[in-house]
């Protein structure tokens, strides 16, 4: 069951076949992959016509230019299309525990995390990663070398987003009906994260910076970026190994409830 | 339209209601989302320096109680599309096609149902969280049954475009990407967030002729002018284009039903 007792290069060939196939999959129809992927990148695009409306009537949001806000939405889609499309089994693991369809992942000589995760691919997430680029390089004014740590920032950003619905979605291992709440909890984390953090109080700053990390996934990796910090940027780095270590700690703790046979039972 | 085609308008309505009523987890997620939103904006309003609009009437307080009502709307509609979008993959939509009664009819229907169960709810919350914020909420019993008035209309206008949306799946495959960018031009030419009164002069003058101003900026609006003659432009406004929105979502699901016929689903 554990990932660390696996030899590290068969890990690495069982998440590359994982991907592979996955991406086969969701390409089975291209014409909808396509459409999903384009129009993702579109909606992206449009909806920021909202803030170059806002900063056309206004200076800046509290120090924040346009430049920064474009910096963030990057981060935050790029975040939000490597998880969903690595990991496109995010989205409904609450649903699949809850339906039982863990089994399947279970009866495997894997860790079932990576599998669950990795069970579907959503092709819109390459829209999403595709656009970033022109909100860091185009809208954000960034240049191509920043683009490393760009990327380093915003790759750690989709860990820290993944493992924080992961995060969220165990709470059905414990409470059964909470598969609307859990979405619902999804949905407010996204949200937040789209927006600028930096102009709440400081309690605000501080429950967003840890139990509901969307600082971490927008605020703290745009920080690094624009203050070209190398210690901000290995907070982001840090951050993102830590909740993917919660993450998978707190998924096995909910694991050993569902296999204890009385959350099978109640599951069911 | 016959008594008896009125009843089961009806019957569907009551049927979408009770869903909605039903569902109260799915209702208290909806409400907190509500109060999140106005919550991040209430924070940002007030960290934006709305003295370099110029304007003076519109202070952090106006710009909530705005966004109040652009947000009640958009949160009472959620996403119905996916249910036509569900029946065209799962082939339900050939069954029910062979109802008496017909399709998108008996979906608006439900849909209104459920619509107006969670404006009710999230109304309340609504006002509670203008309240919280602001004090005062601003407005007469008269001028709040036309914000209820207009509100209702904008939603019911939004119901009839998920229609040819969830349709689009029957030439597509899917009609989340339709949907996302149709949701992204209502929220941006629709006002979702600001005013139109302060886009560019152009920009603003596209958005207030597109049928999406009349779905959120024209209610929203009622709480920035509440006089009688604004009123009855915004009701004029929305009806006109609730004509045009049920005609165009008519002739899509005609050309889907042609489509599953010819080809099916």
């Amino acid at each position: 069951m554990s990932e660390t007792a696996m030899p590290s290069g068969a890990t690495r060939s069982y998440l590359a076949t994982l991907v592979r196939l996955n991406l086969r999959a969701a390409f089975a129809r291209p014409l909808p992959a396509i459409a999903s992927a384009g129009f993702m990148f579109g909606n992206n695009l449009i909806f920021f016509i909202t803030w170059v409306i806002y900063f056309g009537n206004f200076s800046s949001l509290k120090g924040w230019r346009i430049e920064d806000v474009a910096l963030l939405v990057g981060i935050v889609v790029w975040a939000f299309g490597v998880a969903v499309f690595f990991a496109g089994g995010l989205r409904t693991m609450a649903q699949v525990i809850v339906d039982g369809g863990l089994d399947v992942h279970l009866g495997r000589p894997r860790h079932p995390l990576p599998s669950l995760l990795m069970s579907r691919s959503l092709p819109s997430g390459l829209g999403d990663m595709a656009s970033a680029i022109p909100f860091w390089l185009w809208l954000g004014g960034r240049s191509l070398g920043d683009l490393p740590l760009l990327l380093l920032v915003a790759t750690s950003a989709a860990v820290i987003l993944g493992a924080t619905i992961v995060i969220s979605q165990c709470l059905v291992f414990w409470q059964p009906r909470a598969v609307r709440f859990c979405e619902q909890l999804y949905e407010m984390f996204l949200m937040v994260t789209y927006y600028p953090q930096h102009a709440y109080g400081l309690p605000a700053r501080i429950l967003l910076l840890t139990a509901f990390p969307a600082a971490l996934v927008g605020f703290l990796p745009v920080e690094a970026v624009r203050e070209q910090s190398p210690l901000l940027a290995a907070a982001v780095v840090g951050a993102a190994a830590l909740y993917g270590a919660l993450a998978v700690t707190i998924f096995n703790l909910g694991l050993r409830h569902y296999t204890s046979g009385s959350g099978m039972v109640e599951l069911r | 339209m016959n008594p008896r085609a009125l009843r089961t308008l009806v019957a569907y309505g009551r049927l979408g209601w009770r869903r909605a009523a039903s569902d109260l987890a799915s209702m208290l997620g909806s409400v907190l989302l509500y109060w999140l939103i106005l919550g991040i904006f209430w924070g940002l309003w007030r960290a934006t320096p709305l003295a370099e609009l110029g304007l003076g009437a519109l202070d952090q307080d106006r710009l909530v109680s705005y966004l109040a009502v652009t947000e009640w709307i958009a949160f009472a509609v959620s996403l119905p599309y996916r249910e036509v979008e569900a029946d065209i993959h799962s082939g339900t939509i050939e069954t029910r096609m062979l109802r008496p009664f017909p399709y998108g009819l008996a979906m608006l229907a439900t849909w209104t149902g459920e619509v107006a169960c969670r404006l009710i709810v999230l109304g309340a919350a609504g006002v509670l969280a203008v309240l919280y914020a602001t004090g005062s909420v601003g407005l007469t019993p008269a001028s709040a049954a036309l914000v209820g008035l207009a509100g209702a209309l904008g939603a019911l206008l939004v119901l009839l475009w998920h229609l040819p949306i969830g349709h689009a799946a029957a030439w597509l495959g899917v009609s989340a990407p339709v949907f996302w960018i149709w949701q992204k031009f209502l929220f941006v030419l629709g006002g979702l967030i600001m005013p139109l009164t302060i886009y560019p002069p152009a920009l603003g003058a596209i958005a207030k002729a597109s049928p999406f101003a009349a779905m959120l900026f024209a209610p929203g609006s009622l709480m920035l002018d509440g006089s009688w003659p604004h009123a009855a432009t915004v009701l004029a406004q929305q009806l006109l284009w609730l004509a045009v929105s049920a005609f165009a979502a008519v002739a899509v699901e005609r050309a889907a039903q042609r489509r599953f016929l010819e080809r099916g689903t």
